[in-house]
């Protein structure tokens, strides 16, 4: 049983290949691969017809080898999220209100500029705005 | 026998609307109109209710969790976990060459096949 594979059908890993790395009962084996490694009813499991050599209780590692070896793709699993104690993210807060200052003085500088550029507009306005009640007087 | 009265916008009485009875305080009844929930969900291959899909209005779902929207498993929402598996079986069969496309039974060739090659 040790060493052979599979693909797992139910649950959130379904469509996946694995190879049995022990066997906890009669029904229940423990399983490595593309899936993670958890233990899983053979009910829940299609076999291949394959077979790879493996110790008992063999590391992720090995079982990653041995699938490389029947050229079976190897998923990347995205990278775990890094929990920050209480502490560290206070820390990383005070560091960056003071950057956001800054910004904010930047948009002020950008909103006088702005305000030039208005008061440029605005009599052009005021002219189109005059000769349109001109229109309607005459 | 009570009077029955009718209240609501007009544009609520159709028949795509649900009517729903109700008894006021001050010993009236008015009908009231709801808004209809959809349909039951099914699979897609034996017609049977998919567990674990909720039903209601698509703005009382849309307020759910993604997880409980859905079951995390491939063809989630649209096939049984019974027709998943065989569909997965025979996947599994046919990408190390235990079984050839011929094998496949008609309803189920449009889930096993890869997508170019419908
Ligand atoms: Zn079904």
């Amino acid at each position: 049983m040790i060493g052979s594979v599979c693909v797992k059908i139910a649950g959130r890993d379904a469509g996946k290949e694995c190879i049995i790395v022990d066997t906890i009962s009669k029904h229940e084996v423990l399983i490595d691969g593309n899936t993670r490694r958890r233990k899983c009813n053979l009910k829940h499991l299609q076999f291949i017809g394959k077979k790879v050599e493996l110790r008992k209780g063999a590391s992720s590692e090995e079982v990653k080898k041995a699938l490389e070896s029947l050229k079976i793709t190897i998923e990347k699993k995205a990278p775990a999220k890094i929990k920050k104690t209480r502490q560290e993210a206070q820390e990383a807060q005070k560091v960056k209100k003071p950057e956001v200052k800054k910004e904010k003085k930047g948009f002020k500088l950008f909103g006088k500029k702005e305000d030039k550029g208005k008061k440029e507009k605005k009599p052009k306005e005021k002219k189109v705005a005059k000769k349109k009640t001109e229109k309607k007087e005459g | 026998m009570a009077r029955i009265e009718v209240k609501g916008q007009p544009r609520f009485k159709t028949k795509a609307s649900k009517k729903v009875r109700k008894r006021t305080p001050g010993v009236r009844t008015v009908t009231h109109y709801k808004k209809k929930k959809t349909a039951k969900h099914v699979c897609a291959v034996c017609k049977g209710l998919l567990l674990g899909v909720p039903r209601g209005r698509i703005i009382e779902i849309k307020k759910m969790l993604k997880s409980q929207r859905v079951p995390e498993r491939p063809f989630a929402g649209q096939l049984c976990s019974k027709c998943t598996r065989e569909v997965l079986k025979l996947r599994a069969k046919l990408k190390f060459g235990l079984i050839k496309e011929k094998d496949i039974p008609l309803k189920l060739k449009n889930y096993v096949l890869p997508i170019s090659k419908k």
